[in-house]
């Protein structure tokens, strides 16, 4: 019997020294993890990366979790807040910017730019305007990842049918959308849905650019600005297009960018948004194949004052205050901004943030790519401020409204709905 | 009470974990949601007491007086058609004389297990004013197809519509499951006193199914005064507010503008349960009265 207890006490203290072996030895091995959120479709681009940065560091493993873009932003503010939350998220800036502006969640990216150069040269090479974006109080809680360049394509074999040429104006572009319009498809696609994103507010946003408004939606101060004559003008011409050319769809009112993107890829729309997004996906397709050219959203009128600027968003990349580790995390980040990741970015999904690649190498000699890779004259992406979103909500509605009922006048929509955005305006600030 | 409670003790300890589960997920978020509504909370941060003033922000709230008599009108509407033709389906599918009842009840009720996203997303196509099924069909009859879910005098039937089609199939089987246990003893007896049909439908198979259709009432109201998936996939509250319901817009007012509202929603939320329960409570008590 004593012998018994003697054996299995030794037994057990091996087992324990195994144990806490093996577990010193787990430690030890353990690779340092990284979990980055994303919402785009970056499957593809995915494939190619994790390789790439396995060769560079394998003592970092990355975690790739795709999340619904319409969750992301209630399911990212949870899960910081209840400090689960990703090491970093690749978003929307807008869906990026409510977790700065509530709960000030995300690093100062700054103070690893100033020790490690890699990164500093990394953010040098991203367009100064849209870093801009993400700095708030000298904090830089954030930097663009996609920097998304916005045109209008318009189907080349159809507008060689109709004699048609690439519009100057919004008079020849409505001219010329008249000429596509038939029974089978609309002269010009727009979507007209009521919402936050991909809405009647964001075609605006679109547009009123192009009609040298430099700051559609909110001004450089955060506050409403499409009080002007000019933007009413924007809306009398959403108006024309809807209910008196009759160039857009009867069901714009209820269309995101979903049912566009749809109807464009059935052959339905002659001319409309495209971004460099678009550009692969849609050549694969039967419509519109190659068969489009893009061009810039031309001037409201020719010798117009100020330019037509071109409407750039972006998506972001955010690092959270706390990540489990940070010098893992600042490497990782720092390969997705180099030119090797970027590059891939580009190859696979037309996307990119850096100004100093080269695009001829990677998007070889379609013009309907090189059109991305161009500079335009700009109008900045408000979408981190507060009041964008709300704001944004408001006018939506309005113009949604507008282009359902041909009863509505288009300057008093534009008065109202700037009358609503000043109260909430007044109300967040 | 304590004495039977200890009597059934074993049948408490089985039951016991359904009722946490219920607890957890159903009664301790509405107390969370009452509490946080007196405050003007953020996700995730409590913040400052306010009182009533989400409750006075949420009622003075334009958008939110337009939601709550669009959520009436969905929800009334919607019940009140359900019912009436789910009613005359099931008679219809009680007739002695009509095989497969099953298979009908199946079909009937295909749509409901039909997720509400992918049916929203399909109708939503259907719809289409040009190139939609929905306008074809009309256009071979002869007949104009309207702006289905574009224009603002429409979009809400547009939607009744699609919910009807939707709910349908799950009161006939309610309504054909109570039909069953009417006795034909009293067919028998009414058609020997003469009633025709419709008498006997009126006078004694909508009497003898009130129970039934109380109980629809009430289920009817409460899953469509919720109602959000159908709208968010296929209006998102539009046009012009006109399809904007009490649930999307809590949902616009907590996540979609950034600004996270939580006491706001909280007090709509509230304000919505608070109705929920009182046409309830009316619809039982009506129901009750009359038998």
């Amino acid at each position: 019997m004593k012998s018994l207890r003697v054996f299995l006490g030794v037994c057990m203290i091996l087992a324990v020294a195994a144990a806490a072996f093996a577990s010193g030895q787990k430690e030890a091995a353990a690779p340092a993890k990284v979990t980055i959120w994303y919402e785009t479709n970056l499957d593809t681009a995915i494939k190619r990366l994790n390789p790439m940065f396995e060769d560079q560091s394998p003592d970092i493993d990355v975690e790739w979790v795709k999340q619904d873009a319409s969750q992301l932003s209630p399911k990212l503010i949870a899960a910081l807040a209840g400090g689960v939350g990703p090491d970093l998220v690749i978003a929307s800036q807008k869906r990026l910017s409510p977790a700065e502006m509530q709960l000030e969640a995300w690093s100062d990216i700054s103070q690893y730019m100033s020790s490690d150069s890699g990164l500093a040269s990394a953010v040098d090479a991203l367009p100064d305007s849209h870093v801009k974006g993400y700095t708030r109080d000298g904090k830089v809680w954030g930097l663009p990842f996609f920097v998304r360049h916005v045109g209008l394509f318009l189907r080349e074999s159809w507008m060689e049918e109709v004699g048609g040429s690439i519009p100057e104006d919004w008079q020849e572009m409505t001219d010329l959308a008249k000429k596509l319009t038939t029974e089978e498809r609309f002269g010009y696609g727009i979507f007209g849905a009521a919402g936050t994103t991909s809405t009647a507010g964001f075609q605006f946003m679109y547009s009123a650019p192009a009609a040298g408004i430099e700051y559609p939606i909110l001004d450089a101060s955060g506050k409403p600005n499409f009080d002007s004559d000019r933007a009413k003008r924007v809306a009398e011409w959403f108006y024309r297009w809807q209910h008196v050319d009759k160039i857009t769809a009867p069901a714009t009112p209820s269309w995101t960018h979903k049912e566009f993107y749809a109807a464009v890829q059935a052959g339905q729309v002659a001319m409309g948004r495209v971004g460099g997004w678009n550009v692969n996906s849609w050549e694969n397709s039967d419509h519109p194949g190659k068969d489009f050219v893009v061009f810039e959203y031309p001037p409201m009128e020719k010798g117009q004052a100020d330019p037509n600027y071109q409407y750039t968003w972006n998506d972001g990349i955010s690092m959270q205050g706390e990540p489990k580790n940070p010098q893992a995390t600042v490497t990782f980040l720092k390969f997705l901004l180099s030119k090797d990741a970027q590059g891939v970015f580009v190859e696979e999904l037309t996307s990119w943030a850096r100004e100093d690649l080269e695009f001829e190498r990677y998007l070889g000699d379609n013009p309907r790519l090189l059109y991305f890779a161009r500079q335009h004259p700009c109008a900045p992406d408000m979408a981190y401020h507060q009041n964008f979103l709300p704001v944004m909500e408001i006018l939506s509605k309005h113009l949604n409204a507008l282009l359902a009922d041909s009863s509505k006048d288009p300057e008093q929509t534009m008065e109202d709905a700037y009358e609503e955005s000043m109260k909430k305006y007044r109300e967040i600030n | 009470m304590l004495k039977e409670i200890w009597r059934e003790r074993v049948s408490y300890v089985f039951i016991l974990p359904i009722i946490v589960v219920y607890f957890v997920f159903s009664i301790y978020p509405i107390l969370t949601t009452f509490h946080l509504s007196f405050y003007d909370s953020k996700i995730v941060r409590l913040g400052p007491f306010v009182g009533l003033q989400n409750y006075r922000d949420v009622l003075t709230n334009a958008s939110f007086q337009q939601a709550f008599v669009n959520t009436i009108v969905f929800t009334f509407v919607s019940t009140a058609v359900i019912l009436a033709v789910s009613v005359v389906l099931a008679v219809l599918v009680n007739l002695p004389y009509v095989k497969l009842k099953t298979l009908f009840k199946v079909i009937f009720f295909l749509p409901v297990v039909t997720s509400a996203v992918a049916t929203g997303y399909t109708w939503k196509w259907m719809y289409d004013p040009t190139f939609g099924i929905v306008n074809s069909f009309l256009s071979l009859l002869g007949l104009p197809g309207p702006n289905w879910l574009s224009d603002p005098d429409v979009a809400m039937i547009s939607l009744i519509i699609v919910n009807v089609w939707k709910w349908i199939g799950y009161f006939v089987v309610i309504l054909l499951a109570n039909l069953q246990l009417i006795d034909d003893d009293f067919y028998d007896a009414a058609a020997i006193d003469g009633a025709n049909a419709l008498q006997r439908f009126f006078h004694i198979t909508i009497p003898l199914l009130r129970m039934a259709i109380g109980l629809c009432t009430v289920l009817g109201i409460v899953a469509f005064m919720r109602a959000f998936a159908l709208v968010f996939v296929m209006t998102q509250g539009g046009p012009d507010g006109r399809t904007e319901l009490m649930v999307t817009l809590v949902y616009k007012e907590a996540f979609g503008t950034g600004l996270l509202r939580i006491g706001f929603s909280a007090a709509a939320s509230i304000i919505l349960f608070a109705f929920i329960m009182g046409f309830t409570l009316l619809s039982n008590r009506i129901t009750k009265l009359r038998v």
